[in-house]
């Protein structure tokens, strides 16, 4: 039997459905839900879309509009097989851990520095030095790092300089050293995003209450001892979301390796982003491309749940 | 029968009438076509620019004379330049814009590798019903293909059999010198490359300067170039073998001969005799730039000019360039790359029969295709006239000239004078890549050219052995020619080959 939409109680007063309640909920709140819309429409356009479209023609033989097969997994049974695939899988891997690690400590040591700086405006000095460099465009700050790591670049001037010449190569060109390089991009890693992950932990920072730093300087604490077991545990908050966000964006990319190596020497610095964009755009294997996609998908979801579901924070901060 | 004397009539007036616009074939191409509509033109080095105060030579700006004319004469087309697609980014833009139905009508695409893959997926238009048309721009001209160089038209024709790009210039490649260190160390320019060995030698022992400045960070002007300068020497001989398709241009070996004399085992990448050419390859390496893994063309360029290498290995669109930089602080010149003789190696011919090599051919800016959305769009015809009116010999000429970075290769068109002084020393060159489209791995699609240049990185800097190179090279070449005759439905049973 069909629920009614709206149905008598015991006393015979009127209960609204779950229907009716939302309507006039969204009736009530219809300039926020308009407000909303195109935001709505743009996602569903520009994100949902091709993500989805991405999916469906991940299980396909695409190379563009006009041709089409139905493949089943046959791209994602390739990219297991394909060795370029397999080593950007290692060399991700390695990324995402160390540029985990960076995010994870650099720019919460430039936070707790700041914040422990006694005069407020000396304070506002720093913060403002960190938070600049992000207006710097990325392009700009890989093009200058590329100047750096080249043959007759900065570093080596400086190496020789020091009378360190045996140590001079070129950094990028070199399979031993192009990834090292590509990680120490950024150093010290408080640009881009370091300063966000900087401004995260300076507001966590700042949101703790004085009277847990007065209480626990009565009881004799260090300051060391405070960061370890006030800052930290109370920051966990910031730390996971900084964990996630450095994730989905490590492994989603592969900028500096498209604009600075092409993913060489050899495989040296390939990722999957990049190998992705390669067969997607170069090689017009738009199918193959978009199995690589989902992929990525899948493990950034993957690592998501797990962060959302294992990683607990001593402190959750809700919206009220 | 009055009336039907008036009938009568009736009917001759209407006929006649009617007569004169089915006996009058619709004029498709030319001054008189009723051609209408808003085409677009991408056209990479000839895209006109604005001289600037910080230009170091004049940039091109013919390209906007031609389309004023061309306007003039058809009042109803509007054509419209495409400007500010970053070189780099070339290939990638046209790529997305082409699958998407809104490349411009006019398109450059590079003809023997992203038209391939372009043409492949359906997304150009054939141009040989139009290449046998006359082209009404061109007095007396009876086919469009007749002023195009049949040598050019061979190399550029798609495994498919067809001709999508309109080609109308050649670029050239070389090695500049330093020459006030040749001077100084009483060098010559060598002829072969044995010779070629030597003087890099006596520059190494000289010590101050890097003999050669080369880039492996990037394949084209590296990798790519070095391949087909050190096989074409070596396959040069088994020519004749290869050349064997009727059909297919005589001599030129296209790529479907390559497959063919892949299949036949002629071309293998275990032989002996390419394993000859690995070797050498290292060999020359030892006198490249250190670290020459991490340079990029452009890097290798700046080592050249400012006086750190005494040569580097480029092309004719740097001759503008090197001209008026103002780092280079020495007297320059140009030879093309000395080939690998008998002398090297029982494989190659004796001196004097491979002459000094040259690359490029129809790799230029001059290479222009159609769309299929112009066709949907209705502006095909117009895209064809243009394309028609650009390749006349009083418009193209010009249009070269200006730029001043490339040869024509429009028959009619002489070629501009301080390019032939520096490249056309006639009996000394040879253009590989309108004899031989060597070695194979440079013809498949792409990803194929890519995983083997990958393969060359790892071998060249030292983390794989020769073996292991060859044995990826050949499991890559297997790939490769296994796709390409599969998806061009080529038949060789007639040669014995299933």
């Amino acid at each position: 039997m069909l629920r009614p939409f709206s149905t008598l109680d015991q006393k015979g007063e009127k209960i609204l459905s779950k229907r009716d309640s939302l309507l006039r909920l969204v009736c009530k709140n219809k300039f926020i839900y308009i407000s909303l819309l195109p935001t709505f429409v743009l996602l569903i356009i520009f994100r949902y879309y091709p993500a989805f479209s991405a999916l469906y023609h991940s299980l396909f033989e695409w190379r563009g509009v006009r041709t089409e097969q139905f493949v089943g997994f046959a791209n994602f049974v390739e990219m297991f097989k394909d060795f370029e695939f397999q080593t950007s899988l290692k060399n991700i891997a390695i990324i995402t851990v160390t540029r985990v690690m960076i995010s994870l400590t650099f720019p919460l040591l430039a936070a707790e520095l700041t914040f422990n700086l006694r005069n407020l405006r000396t304070q506002y000095v720093y913060r403002t030095m960190f938070v600049v460099p992000m207006v710097v465009p990325v392009i700009v700050t890989l093009l200058l790092w590329g100047f750096i790591y080249r043959p007759d670049g900065l570093l080596n001037a400086i190496l020789e300089a020091l009378g360190l010449g045996y140590l001079c190569r070129s950094w990028l060109g070199n399979f031993n050293t192009a990834l090292p390089a590509i990680i120490f991009i950024g150093f010290p890693w408080i640009a881009g995003l370091g300063t966000f992950a900087y401004l995260i932990y300076l507001a966590g920072l700042q949101a703790i209450p004085e009277s847990l730093f007065e209480a626990s300087t009565l009881d004799g604490a260090t300051r060391i001892q405070q960061i370890f077991s006030i800052d930290i545990p109370l920051l966990m908050g910031q730390i996971k979301l900084i964990l996630i966000l450095t994730i989905i964006v490590v492994v989603q990319s592969y900028y500096i390796q498209l604009v600075l190596t092409e993913g060489g020497p050899g495989y040296a610095t390939m990722v999957p982003g990049l190998h992705m964009y390669y067969n997607t755009f170069s090689y017009f294997r738009m199918g193959y491309g978009c199995a690589v996609g989902t992929f990525l998908f899948a493990i950034i979801f993957t690592l998501t749940v797990i962060n959302r579901r294992y990683i607990r924070s001593a402190v959750e901060f809700e919206a009220k | 029968m009055k009336g039907k004397w008036i009938v009568m009539v009736l009917v001759v007036v209407l006929a006649m009438s009617i007569t004169p616009g089915w006996a009058q074939e619709k004029t498709m191409f030319g001054p008189e076509a009723d051609l209408k509509g808003t085409i677009s033109i991408y056209a990479r080095s000839y895209t006109p620019l604005e001289p600037t105060a910080a230009d170091r030579w004049p940039p091109p700006t013919y390209l906007w004379t031609i389309i004023e004319e061309y306007e003039k004469i058809h009042p109803n087309v509007h054509v419209k330049i495409i400007q500010g697609v970053a070189s780099g980014e070339a290939v990638t833009w046209t790529q997305t814009r082409l699958v998407s139905g809104t490349a411009p009508e006019v398109c450059w695409g590079q003809s023997r590798s992203d038209v391939y893959v372009w043409a492949r997926s359906g997304l150009l238009v054939a141009m040989d019903p139009y290449l046998n048309m006359p082209n009404p721009y061109i007095p007396g001209n009876k086919k469009w293909i007749d002023i195009l160089d049949p040598s050019v038209i061979a190399t550029i024709r798609a495994p498919d059999g067809k001709v999508y790009t309109i080609n109308g210039d050649l670029v050239t490649t070389g090695i500049l010198y330093n020459a006030d260190i040749f001077k100084e160390l009483g060098l010559t320019e060598p002829k072969i490359w044995a010779d070629f060995m030597t003087v890099l030698g006596k520059i190494e022992s000289a010590g101050h300067i890097i003999p050669m400045s080369f880039q492996g960070a990037e394949k084209d002007m590296g990798w790519t170039w070095l391949a087909r300068f050190i096989y074409y020497p070596l396959y040069r001989p088994l020519m004749d073998k290869m050349d064997v398709i009727p059909e297919e241009k005589p001599g030129l070996v296209t790529r479907k001969e390559m497959a063919l004399a892949w299949k036949k085992g002629i071309e293998t990448i275990t032989s002996d005799r390419f394993k000859t050419g690995v070797q050498l390859q290292k060999e020359f390496s030892q006198y490249w730039s250190p670290g020459f893994l991490g340079l990029t063309a452009s890097m290798a360029y700046d080592q050249f000019v400012t006086g750190k290498a005494a040569m580097h290995l480029n092309g004719s669109w740097q001759i503008q360039a090197i001209k008026a930089d103002p780092y280079r602080k020495f007297n320059w010149g140009m030879f093309p790359f000395p080939p690998i003789t008998s002398e090297t190696s029982p494989y190659a011919s004796e001196p004097g029969v491979v002459k000094g090599l040259t690359l490029g051919g129809p790799s230029a800016g001059f290479q222009f295709n159609v769309p299929v959305s112009a066709k949907d769009e209705g502006l095909l015809e117009e895209a064809v006239d243009f394309l028609m009116f650009l390749t006349a010999p009083q418009n193209a000429g010009p249009l070269i000239a200006d730029l001043g970075s490339y040869m024509p290769s429009i028959k009619g068109i002489e070629p501009p004078e301080e390019l032939k002084a520096v490249f056309y020393k006639p009996g000394e060159a040879e253009f590989i890549d309108l004899k031989m489209l060597s070695p194979g791995y440079l013809n498949g699609p792409k990803e194929a050219i890519d995983l083997c240049y990958k393969t060359w990185q790892l071998f060249i800097g030292e983390q794989i052995s020769t073996e292991q190179a060859v044995s990826q090279w050949n499991k890559d070449m297997d790939y490769i020619w296994n796709k390409m005759i599969q998806e061009s439905e080529w038949d060789f049973s007639k040669y014995g080959v299933k």
